[in-house]
């Protein structure tokens, strides 16, 4: 999570994810009130018009026992009467119709004709409604059925009597109520636990009904349910249900489709977040990249600026800032050029100069010697040659010298140990100095590195050899190798003069010399060769107490022990 | 002209079918007869209800049969004598008697058939079995049946007229007038005359025995036509059986003596038998007026008196509902809540429930063996068995149908039966 591709990814996602889960928890609780809405209305809706039908049965029936009590009785055959019973109830469409007597005996029943004789059994509800329950026949004995049976005094054979009729709160009435509401519809008599519904109707699973409160949550069988009630009277309630699973298995499916929506719209984001992340960080990883490259000394490739954004305008100023660089740089090497080649006129008219000047002087003596006194010409010819012969000696040098820093080989690369390096070239020069103490300290099982085992044994030299004679007093030249993140490093440490600031940063110019015989191109030599092996040279020196070059070279070519 | 032509030829056709039914009897044609339920078996059986006991009489024959004055009659046995002062008696079996596979009803198989009526312990077996010696069943060398008793008594062969004890052969064929010939049970059962009845063979082809449970849908069937004879409608009739209510004194509530008295005294029966029961007959006797001679109102009743608990009363299929409602409506009017249960007739008399209603025909006319019948349903206990009404038997016939007779024992018997055509 460092990068910058990755934080943005990250943002992107969050941003993404964030709106979405909070979009679908806001969606499904405003679905899920809805439809808990819906259910109330709905079972409110059933409790209703459950209602309205059996009080519309109420007053149906009313009209019709008026009608018996005031017209039907008053022309009733004598005789049969089971038979009026059935009449009667047939003809007002009664299914419950009988006739009590005053002194509660059941003259006649439609519904319950074994009754006929015998007191009445019903039970009537209080309340504004006329429910009663009334035994109804049921094969070989009778089941009892809620009511609807308003009722009125009459007068039948001279006896003060009341009509009773209306219509069953059974089974049929309640099937019929529970298709038109799509509710299960039923009633519950509190007093005795009984459970009037359709016969596969679940509340019959409603053993012990909590009907406190008007509406709630009951699990029946293994299905959940929503309920609401009503009373019809005291004790006796009107029960409405639908089941919850409806609800359960919309806002399952809402869920379901929630999730998809969201993970495909974290799939867009996903999508976008890396398209968007990979155009802003590519542009940014290339400047990156073209850093690396200026730092490295490659100025010729620019970095692409083709975007209008802040991005573009960096990679443009980048361009600039490279072109800039390599502008200067050109100048300054055009400038050093120029200086490097009066510093090497001004070095080798000095160089050739020394040696001219006294071959010079040394003709002109054995020509003045030769026009005053041909006997001394001799004696002076043979010191003269001499001298002659020793300046030229020494201009063959400096010309071999020059002749060797022109033509530097390219570097042959090959597995080569460092230590083993050390080893071969502190054997040279280990006896050089007597006043001088060689001490190694190399770090064991240096991994071989690539490069010219020569050329770093004529690199390392040439230190030794500067250090040996940066320290004609005598002192200690430290010479060691270690390991580093970026390859593996030679110092190589005197405890000689030092070196002054302005010697410090002219120490690597060619014909740049401390010392009094030196051409000043060891170190240069020494550079070039580190520079041909990838690495480079880093100086610290403390006036008074020493110098010490470190050499860091890129990484080994293979694992211990290949050579 | 044409007019006159017309009231002859309706006039001809009019005297000849009631010069058909003058002539009397004649064979073929076939009759269905409608039943409130019909029997799992047609084995030879105690025939707890009317309906098994008009099954057994179409398929098996006993060895003697009870007439209508309570006298023994030949049966599948032509004659029988006692000997040894009364201990000892002998039948002689009808030669012409033939089993359904047209083998020899021989003594062999009437002392199979009697033993394995001794071991299935109706109360007429268990009478017979009391008063027979040891393996006291037999025959003589001249095919015989022969039995002897431990004591002479008076009419020790009555039980051999029990459907239970009816004959049947060794592959267990029946010698009754008809031939079972598909038996779907609980809903038809039809039957083919059998030619070879050593009584001669019956008038119908063919009898179809079918179930309708119904009593309205019974009534309307035979009006219609649908059936030719129906169960239980006016008709042909006989005073046989006596609707029981039998309280079962070891459980609640009626381990009271109160409360069965309370019940006993609670049910209107004059108001049941006029209103609930066509052609019967309020009783205080448990057996038939046929046996017991007696029947009364058993006075008035007396409500009011208030009973509490639930029970679970027991009624046989063949008593109506109707019948069974108005039970139900006098122990509701007491206080008790009722649930009512359908079962076998044969099953009514043993249900383990707190009440039973069932329509008791002695398994033998004759007044002691149906005296120890009726102790043997319930516990003894003051009102354990409350006698509710004599129901009579009957069978209604369409127009056109003849010959269905009834016995004393509620037996209807269709041997005589033909159809006009």
């Amino acid at each position: 999570m460092t990068s910058l591709r990755s934080r943005l990814l990250f943002a992107f996602l969050l941003v993404g994810l964030a709106p979405t889960s909070l979009l679908a928890v806001r969606v499904v609780e405003r679905v899920s009130r809805a439809f808990e809405d819906a259910a109330r209305e709905r079972l409110d809706n059933a409790l209703h018009a459950s209602l309205l039908r059996i009080d519309r049965i109420a007053s149906r029936a009313e009209q019709q026992v008026l009608a018996i009590a005031t017209l039907d009785l008053a022309v009733a055959p004598d005789g049969d009467e089971r038979g009026l019973a059935e009449g009667l109830g047939s003809r007002r469409d009664l299914a419950a119709f009988e006739i009590v007597a005053d002194d509660g005996r059941v003259l006649v029943s439609r519904h319950w004709p074994a009754g006929s004789g015998l007191p009445e059994t019903g039970r009537a509800f209080p309340g504004p409604r006329p429910l009663r329950l009334e035994k109804v026949a049921q094969g070989y004995g009778a089941a009892e059925s809620l009511a609807v049976m308003p009722e009125r005094p009459a007068t039948w054979r001279g006896a003060r009597v009341i009509v009773r009729g209306g219509a069953f709160v059974d089974a049929e009435l309640l099937e019929d109520l529970s298709t038109a509401t799509q509710a299960r519809v039923g009633v519950f008599d509190a007093a005795t636990g009984q459970w009037y519904t359709p016969p596969e109707s679940p509340l019959r699973e409603w053993n012990r009904p909590a009907l406190t409160g008007t509406s709630g949550e009951i699990t029946l069988g293994d299905r959940p349910w929503r309920w609401a009630s009503e009373a019809l009277a005291p004790g006796l309630l009107l029960v409405a249900a639908v089941p919850r699973s409806d609800l359960d298995r919309v806002l399952l499916a809402l869920r379901h489709d929630t999730v998809v929506a969201g993970l495909l719209a974290l799939g867009g984001a996903l999508i976008a977040a890396l398209a968007l992340s990979r155009r802003l960080s590519r542009p940014i990883l290339e400047l990156a990249a073209g850093a690396r490259r200026v730092a490295q000394g490659d100025l010729e490739r620019p970095v692409s600026a083709d975007g209008p954004d802040e991005i573009g305008e960096l990679s443009r100023a980048f361009n600039a800032m490279t072109d800039d660089l390599r502008s200067s740089r050109e100048r300054l090497v055009q400038a050093e050029r120029v200086t490097a080649w009066r510093e090497m006129a001004r070095r080798l008219a000095h160089e050739l100069k020394n040696p001219i000047f006294p071959i010079q002087v040394s003709l002109d003596t054995l020509g003045r010697a030769l026009d005053r006194d041909p006997a001394l010409f001799a004696g002076l010819f043979r010191e003269s040659s001499e001298t002659i012969q020793q300046e030229l000696r020494s201009l063959r040098r400096i010309v071999d010298e020059f002749s060797d820093f022109a033509r530097m080989p390219r570097p042959s690369f090959a597995p080569v140990r460092l230590n083993t390096v050390v080893e071969q070239t502190l054997a040279l020069y280990r006896d050089r100095s007597p006043t001088v103490r060689v001490e190694s300290k190399v770090e064991e099982g240096l991994p071989p590195l690539s490069g010219d085992r020569d050329l770093l044994a004529r690199a390392l030299g040439n230190l030794v050899v500067n250090a040996i004679e940066a320290m004609p007093e005598g002192g200690v030249l430290r010479v060691g190798t270690r390991a580093t993140a970026e390859g593996q490093m030679l110092e190589v440490a005197d405890t000689g003069p030092g070196l002054s600031e302005d010697q410090r940063t002219r120490l690597f110019t060619p014909y740049f010399t401390t010392k009094a015989g030196g051409t000043g191109l060891g170190l240069a030599i020494v550079q070039g060769i580190v520079s041909d092996h990838g690495g480079r040279i880093e100086v610290e020196s403390i006036p008074g107490q020493g110098t010490t070059f470190v050499l860091l070279l890129p990484g080994a070519t293979g694992a211990p022990g290949n050579l | 002209m044409r007019r006159a032509l017309l009231l002859a030829l309706l006039g001809t056709v009019t005297l000849s079918a009631a010069a058909r039914a003058a002539f009397g009897p004649s064979y073929g044609g076939s009759a269905t007869i409608a039943v409130p339920f019909v029997p799992q078996a047609t084995g030879p059986g105690l025939g707890a209800s009317t309906v098994e006991r008009l099954v057994l009489g179409l398929v098996h024959a006993t060895l003697l049969e009870i007439g209508p004055d309570g006298s023994l009659r030949p049966g599948l046995a032509r004659s029988w004598a006692s000997a040894a002062q009364g201990r000892e008696w002998t039948l002689e079996l009808d030669p012409a008697a033939r089993f359904h596979d047209d083998a020899a009803v021989t003594a062999a198989p009437a002392v199979r058939s009697i033993r394995r009526f001794l071991a299935g312990g109706t109360p007429a077996a268990r009478r017979l079995a009391r008063a027979l010696e040891a393996d006291g069943v037999g025959a003589d060398e001249s095919g015989r049946l022969v039995l002897r008793f431990r004591d002479a008594t008076g009419r020790p062969l009555l039980p051999l007229a029990s459907f239970a004890c009816a004959v049947t052969g060794a592959r267990g064929a029946a010698a009754g007038p008809f031939i079972p010939t598909l038996a779907i049970p609980g809903s038809r059962l039809a039957l083919t005359s059998f030619a070879g009845h050593w009584r001669g063979r019956a008038y119908l082809d063919g009898l179809t025995v079918l179930a309708v449970p119904d009593d309205a849908r019974r009534h309307a069937d035979l009006s219609a036509g649908r059936v030719d004879l129906a169960l239980g409608e006016p008709g042909v009739q006989a005073s046989a059986t006596t609707l029981l209510l039998v309280l079962n004194s070891q459980q609640a509530p009626f381990d009271r003596v109160a409360t069965r008295e309370a019940v006993a005294a609670a049910i209107d029966r004059v108001a049941l038998a006029r209103d609930y029961i066509p052609g019967g007959v309020p009783t205080l006797s448990p057996l038939p007026p046929s046996l017991s001679g007696t029947s009364g109102a058993g006075g008035v009743p007396r409500g009011g008196r208030r009973l509490a608990g639930a029970i679970t009363l027991a009624v046989a299929t063949d008593v109506s509902p109707a019948i069974s409602q108005r039970v139900v409506a006098h122990l509701d009017a007491l206080g008790l809540h009722v649930t009512a249960t359908p079962v076998d007739p044969s099953a009514a008399r043993t249900a383990a429930t707190e009440a039973r209603l069932f329509l008791f025909a002695p398994e033998v006319a004759d007044f002691g063996i149906a005296t120890q019948e009726v102790a043997a349903l319930a516990p003894p206990g003051p009102a354990v068995v409350i006698p509710l009404a004599a129901v009579p038997v009957s069978v209604g016939a369409r127009p056109g149908v003849h010959g269905v007779r009834i016995d004393a024992a509620g037996r209807a018997s269709l041997e005589d039966a033909w159809v006009e055509r």
